[in-house]
């Protein structure tokens, strides 16, 4: 038998460890964790056996499907996009988990903690491997329920659970709109169809979606006197639900306090593979985006803005995996705007896109596991309590130097010389000089390259201040044990190398992604339908476009040089000088100090005083009447916050009802 | 009863709405439905479709009712008595 | 034959008697009969759109969700008889314990 028929043994394994693991693990060595291990090491020998055919044969995609029932089906899809990204998942996944073998050994919730990334990992490989919008939905669910699990790990922890019920929250926004996305698409196609859907066609299979994208992009649908495209409206909610899952602005406020869960999940699910199935999703949807007018600029702007705002935030962080989580925002941020840059390049955004994606899985997973080693052997994730870990973690320390430079980019334009994150992350900012020299607009570009700036100083500053000068606080420490220092030192290698092997390959695989036997679209004649302006051929950029990514990458190393290593400029004269944008950034993410030290402690004291002094000057009479008054309206207000679910299910009855009512009033369908 | 009138008049308003999209929607519908006079039972037609098109349903359906009695018992029964 | 509408209608009529309890009702069996109504009312519109449309599949699927609904009456009635053995009664409103 050909290994395309073990395919769907691909998310059942993992799924099958979650069940043995769940229920008997506690007995077992180690927590059961070898079971979700050795299932987890199957499905990665068949992805990447399946990846190896698919290269031979980028046409002969592997695709199965059962009836499920009426017009939907179960089915699964091997394309080139999903078979890079169930490899990449799988692998990173079995890497993880061994060092987490290491890293959670002395936690008593072990058995649980497999299970549960054994769970998350087959849910996510569910959502790679669906073959229509519907079963990517209900596996992307299960991939947020997870995550929800897994933050709350050490639901002990008042902040963690508190972490736990943001990340589901925030999410949830966006889950909504991915749902309201399918409806109206749903909608959409029975309209065309005149209500008679055709008999043994799934119409919610990907190659029927993008069949009927023509029809979808001529329907139109007046908002507030605006009319707009179908399509674009899908698209969008697709791109919202994209934005709550991978973190982008304005629904990033999640990731950060998902930090909250073992590093070891963080590193999975908050940095290499959860966060990307929002990229995944507008990478599997590309042809309706394609064909969708403004959408994917919409796209291109939102991933650029948070490229940027994301990065800037990480510079003032003093917790080494909060540095961390801006920065996987920023680069999921980059993603996106790689995606959004289909508008001038068609299909080649998709492989630059995926690109970076798994060059960042792979160096992202190595600087979370990294900073994991270092809080298990020093015991805090602050910052300013380390300095010269470098000198007790030599491993560690290598490894993270290695994922450092990936991520900041270092390499030399022109040649096959660069670490993985050169490739990827420049390409992408190419991508966006394109764009600016055929539209004129320059935005985009301008943010790809200061976040660029950005993301240099802040992992160098984070390197300089853990591992190198002498310890701030006497910590011990020891290197990890090996089962820790093997994944750590793979995935370095990954990192250092992926790159320069794959690149050009892996964007000719990946352009053929929608050409096969599967679906077949042309992403010319959709892009008209967008109008969007491809560019055919491209010229070379000049010299110094090529440079400029790798000058600000050694820009923000010597910046963090002079001020974290040398000490030429002293952090705390900074601060103290009033620097208006070391200020900005300070105030943004120390709100709530500023809340208490200015708004609670001089402006409210300062009231106090006022206060004290008109209360010995007017009738205690009035006093006591407005103190009666306030706490009559306070016992009011506080009556609608009964804790009674019913009052909320009515209250929320009544929205629902006026919100119908106004919709009613705005928008009308035509 | 300030609550129950409140809770009538969003239930009235849910009712409204829903009630005037229903009227107000025209539906696409089979008119003449091909009857069997003699024979008005669906009962044959529903055994057929649950034992082919739908059998992994049901089968599936089947096995969370089971799921879901063992865990009523399971949270009803109480303390086990020694 | 009866109208579609009509059928819509009366599950309308059924949906909202099932809100209107799940707003009023404080007794937790009262509470688990109207969710059954607001279910039921579902139900009601499948049957019809499914014998309008001459399509069986929606009355097998009324037939599943029905079997669903037992499970789902099952448990509820099972977290009631234990919250009834450990407070003695069902009124939800003091049930408040995982009240944060």
């Amino acid at each position: 038998m050909a290994i395309e028929d073990f395919a769907f043994l691909i998310p059942l394994l993992p799924a099958l460890a979650f069940v043995v693991t769940f229920f008997f693990g506690k007995k077992m060595y180690s927590g059961g964790a070898l079971i979700p291990i050795g299932a987890i090491a199957l499905s990665c020998i068949i992805s990447i056996l399946i990846t190896i055919n698919l290269l031979q044969n980028p046409e002969e995609v592997v695709h199965q499907s059962i009836h499920w029932f009426a017009i939907l089906n179960l089915g699964i899809l091997i394309d080139p996009l999903a078979a890079v990204m169930l490899s990449m998942v799988t692998f990173v996944s079995l890497l993880i988990h061994i060092y987490a073998l290491g890293y959670m050994s002395h936690d008593p919730g072990k058995a649980r903690y497999f299970a549960e990334t054994a769970l998350f990992t087959a849910a996510m490989l569910g959502v790679i491997l669906s073959d229509n919008i519907l079963q990517l939905f209900i596996c992307w669910e299960l991939v947020g329920l997870c995550s929800y699990l897994l933050i709350g790990f050490w639901y002990q922890k008042p902040s963690a659970a508190a972490a736990a019920k943001k990340a589901f929250l925030t999410t949830r926004v966006g889950d909504v709109m991915f749902l309201t996305g399918i409806i109206v698409l749903f909608s959409g196609i029975f309209k065309i169809y005149n209500g008679n859907l055709p008999e043994g066609v799934y119409v919610l299979q990907f190659s029927e979606m993008f069949n009927l994208i023509p029809q979808l992009s001529a329907m139109h649908t007046t908002i507030l006197g605006f009319e707009v495209s179908q399509l674009t409206i899908i698209t969008l909610l697709f791109f919202g639900g994209a934005v709550g899952k991978s973190g982008q602005f304005p629904l990033h406020v999640w990731l950060p306090d998902a930090m909250e869960g073992p590093t070891t999940v963080s590193a999975l699910i908050h940095a290499a593979t959860m966060v990307t199935a929002g990229v995944y999703l507008v990478a599997r949807t590309f042809p309706m985006f394609m064909g969708a007018p403004d959408a994917l600029i919409v796209v291109a702007y939102v991933g650029g803005f948070t490229a940027l705002f994301a990065s800037t935030m990480g510079i003032v962080m003093n917790d080494i995996k909060r540095v961390l989580a801006f920065s996987t925002i920023s680069q999921l941020g980059y993603m996106m705007l790689g995606l959004g840059m289909g508008a001038v390049v068609g299909m080649e955004a998709v492989g630059v896109s995926m690109f970076h994606l798994i060059n960042h899985a792979f160096f992202k997973a190595l600087l979370f596991l990294c900073a994991g080693s270092v809080i298990h052997s020093v015991g805090t994730q602050d910052m300013r309590q380390m300095g010269g870990v470098g000198k007790i973690m030599p491993i560690t320390f290598i490894t993270m130097l290695v994922a450092s430079l990936a991520l900041a980019g270092f390499g030399i334009p022109g040649t096959s010389i660069g670490t993985s994150g050169f490739f990827s992350k420049d390409a992408i900012i190419e991508t966006t000089y394109l764009f600016a020299e055929h539209t004129g607009n320059y935005i985009p570009y301008i943010f790809g390259i200061v976040a660029a700036l950005l993301t240099s100083t802040y992992i160098f500053r984070l390197l300089f201040m853990t591992f190198t000068g002498k310890p701030r606080t006497n910590y011990g420490g020891h290197e990890s044990p090996s089962v820790m220092t093997v994944p750590l030192s793979i995935l370095a290698v990954f990192a250092l190398i992926f790159g320069v092997l794959t690149q050009t390959k892996f964007y000719h695989f990946l352009e053929v992604t929608f050409e096969n036997s599967f679906v077949h679209v042309n992403i010319e004649h959709l892009a008209e339908l967008g109008n969007y302006d491809l560019v055919h051929n491209p010229g070379h950029e000049p010299l110094f476009i090529l440079w400029l990514p790798v000058i600000v990458g050694v820009a923000g190393l010597v910046i963090s040089y002079l001020i974290y290593y040398k000490k030429v400029v002293d952090m705390s004269t900074i601060v103290s000088r009033n620097n208006p944008v070391y200020k900005l950034l300070y105030n943004r993410y120390y709100q709530h100090q500023i809340f208490i030290e200015l708004i609670a402690l001089k402006i409210t004291y300062g009231l106090s005083l006022i206060g004290e002094f008109i209360d010995r000057k007017i009738i205690d009479g009035i006093i006591d009447g407005i103190s009666d008054g306030t706490i009559a309206i306070g016992e009011t207000i506080r009556k609608v916050q009964t804790g009674v679910v019913q009052s909320y299910a009515t209250a929320v009855i009544a929205g629902v009802g006026l919100l119908i009512i106004l919709l009613k009033l705005i928008v009308e369908v035509q | 009863m300030l609550n129950k009138s409140i809770n009538a008049t969003v239930a009235l308003l849910f009712f409204a709405v829903v009630a005037l999209a229903v009227v107000g929607t025209s539906w696409a519908v089979v008119d003449e439905l091909p009857q069997n006079v003699d024979d008005q039972s669906n009962i044959e037609a529903i055994g057929v479709l649950v034992f082919t098109q739908f059998v992994i349903p049901f089968e599936v359906l089947s096995i969370v009712l089971l799921g879901a009695l063992i865990g009523a018992i399971y949270i009803a029964k109480g303390e086990v008595e020694q | 034959m009866i109208p579609l509408t009509y059928y819509l209608i009366l599950s309308t009529i059924v949906f909202t008697i099932g809100l209107y309890g799940i707003m009023t009702q404080r007794n937790g069996v009262r509470l688990l009969m109207s969710v059954e109504l607001m279910l039921n009312a579902a139900n009601i519109n499948l049957v019809a759109f499914s014998s309008h449309n001459n399509d069986m599949s929606g009355q097998v699927f009324t037939l599943f969700s029905i079997a669903l609904a037992a499970a789902e009456a099952a448990i509820g009635f099972a977290i009631l008889l234990s919250i009834y053995r450990m407070r003695d009664m069902i009124d939800v409103d003091n049930i408040n314990l995982l009240r944060w």
